[in-house]
């Protein structure tokens, strides 16, 4: 989790209330600014992942209406019922209406454009295919949240998850070769797949705006995955 | 070899320099700026520079004490240059930077990994074309002057990018060509020996807005569940304004 400790706010009283575990032992007695529209507004994410069969129970642990939840307990009695796995992101800060971003990712270097050269060794043509060019390839979580005040003790918060992940999948390709021959190619390449979710809801101090995402594995065996992200802001 | 070149922003006689920080050329990249009124925002007054000194501590995540108590650990050493902690913890203290109002400042402390982007084959298959990763720690900051709060607004980017491991796209086919396609029995098909590196990025952006000359620190751990032990990394932030000769100023001398 990420926090933000504000060594002069915190002389001046004006730190909000529980920044997260880096601040722990340094506040004790930390309360609600009032909401302004220049404050920096502190946005807390919990992503979980939900065994997808258990999608069912989760919508009616968590409940509430237009994916806002009113209070941490439903949170909190769905980490104890389900025992989801937690991707951590952590805490932010950002000015009011300016978005805070965390990217959590694998960088990986793709294989593309398969090309092949026959080279002679040991008297025989040996085929050999190599990628002429690469791609850079991102996989993993990229979340950013916007939070604005607007009027007393309400917010607009505007948040986007994503997720995407790559299986390497070991196959044969057809390759062309310099003398017009086409032949298969052992090809060792990752494949992509992922969701992406985001929602913008009005809130009340106390609530927070959640959402369940699906990800569905379309070309690979990967199982399936099912995210809980739940979003609040002060 | 380069050369350590030491550089601080108080020099009266000298031109203030600003723009970016390389540690791995000890260079300054950016020509040094001139501050006119036109490229800051015009209810700001000119001839005003911030000057940020940012620490950074990363440490992995220790198994005998709650990433609670670590974090607290490494904020008070942050906070309190007295206190040590051992080399368990990484700390990178970056030269101070100044960046005029509204413009990015950036740190790092990287070093080029260079990795093959393209192949080609003429006997055999060989890279052509390199990229350059730059593996290591990225800071940049840009500050905007709130005048009228008498603060400093930070918006930090910091970005962590490490090799994870490497992969080698090649091995799937070695020695078994000839069996896949019983026609080309003569001409076993082989992939090249091609080892592409997997980096693990990590990269974080917050606002915050600080009183000038009083630090701000950021931390973060991240990772999902049956990831490998993670890390903790903190940042430290400290930013104060400063006049052209480069003598420390507060809000209320800058005031018209």
């Amino acid at each position: 989790m990420l926090s933000v400790c504000s060594q002069n706010f915190l002389k001046r009283g004006k730190l909000t209330k529980t920044l997260g575990i880096l601040c722990i032992g340094l506040l004790t007695l930390g309360f609600h600014p009032a909401l302004t529209a220049t404050e920096p507004v502190w946005i807390q994410a919990d992503v979980l992942g939900i065994d997808p069969s258990q999608e069912a129970l989760a919508r009616r642990i968590m409940g509430g209406a237009r994916g806002i939840q009113t209070s941490a307990d439903a949170l909190s009695k769905l980490k104890q019922q389900l025992n989801p796995t937690v991707i951590l992101l952590p805490d932010l800060e950002a000015a009011p209406g300016r978005p805070a971003v965390v990217k959590d990712l694998r960088r990986c270097i793709a294989p593309a454009e398969p090309t092949g050269v026959i080279r002679k060794e040991a008297g025989r043509d040996v085929a050999i295919c190599y990628p002429a060019s690469t791609s850079l390839e991102d996989t993993g979580t990229w979340f950013a949240a916007a939070a604005k005040p607007k009027g007393t003790n309400k917010m607009t918060l505007e948040w986007s998850f994503r997720y995407r992940r790559a299986d390497w999948v070991e196959t044969e390709i057809d390759v062309t070769f310099p003398d017009g021959s086409v032949r298969s190619c052992p090809w060792r390449t990752p494949v992509f797949e992922g969701c992406v979710s985001s929602s913008r809801h009005t809130l009340k101090e106390s609530e927070s705006s959640f959402a369940f995402v699906r990800l569905k594995p379309s070309v690979t065996d990967m199982p399936e995955r099912l995210f809980l992200i739940v979003v609040r802001a002060e | 070899m380069t050369n350590p070149i030491h550089f601080e922003p108080h020099l009266a006689n000298d031109p203030v320099v600003t723009g970016s920080y390389d540690f791995l050329t000890d260079s300054v990249f950016d020509p040094p700026l001139n501050l006119t009124p036109s490229q800051i925002d015009p209810h700001q007054r000119p001839h005003v520079l911030v000057e940020l000194e940012t620490v950074l501590l990363t440490a992995p995540l220790q198994d005998e004490q709650s990433t609670a108590q670590q974090a607290e650990r490494m904020t008070q050493a942050l906070l309190d240059p007295a206190i040590s902690l051992g080399n368990w913890v990484s700390r990178i203290a970056p030269p101070k930077i100044l960046a005029p109002p509204g413009e990015q400042a950036h740190i790092e402390s990287a070093k080029n990994v260079n990795y093959p982007a393209e192949f080609q084959s003429r006997t055999m298959v060989s890279p052509s074309r390199f990229d350059i990763a730059r593996n290591g720690v990225t800071i940049t900051i840009t500050p905007l002057l709130d005048v009228e709060n008498g603060r400093i607004d930070l918006d930090i980017s910091t970005e962590i990018l490490g090799i994870q491991e490497w992969l080698n796209y090649g091995e799937a086919g070695e020695g078994e060509g000839s069996q896949a396609n019983p026609g080309d029995a003569d001409s076993p098909r082989l992939a090249a020996n091609i080892k592409l590196p997997v980096f693990k990025l990590r990269s974080f952006r917050s606002q915050t807005a600080v009183r000038p000359n009083e630090p701000v620190v950021l931390g973060s751990v991240c990772g999902e569940n049956g990831d490998e032990p993670d890390r903790l990394v903190l940042l430290q932030v400290r930013a104060r304004l400063l006049d052209q000769s480069g003598r420390s100023m507060s809000f209320a001398e800058w005031r018209p």
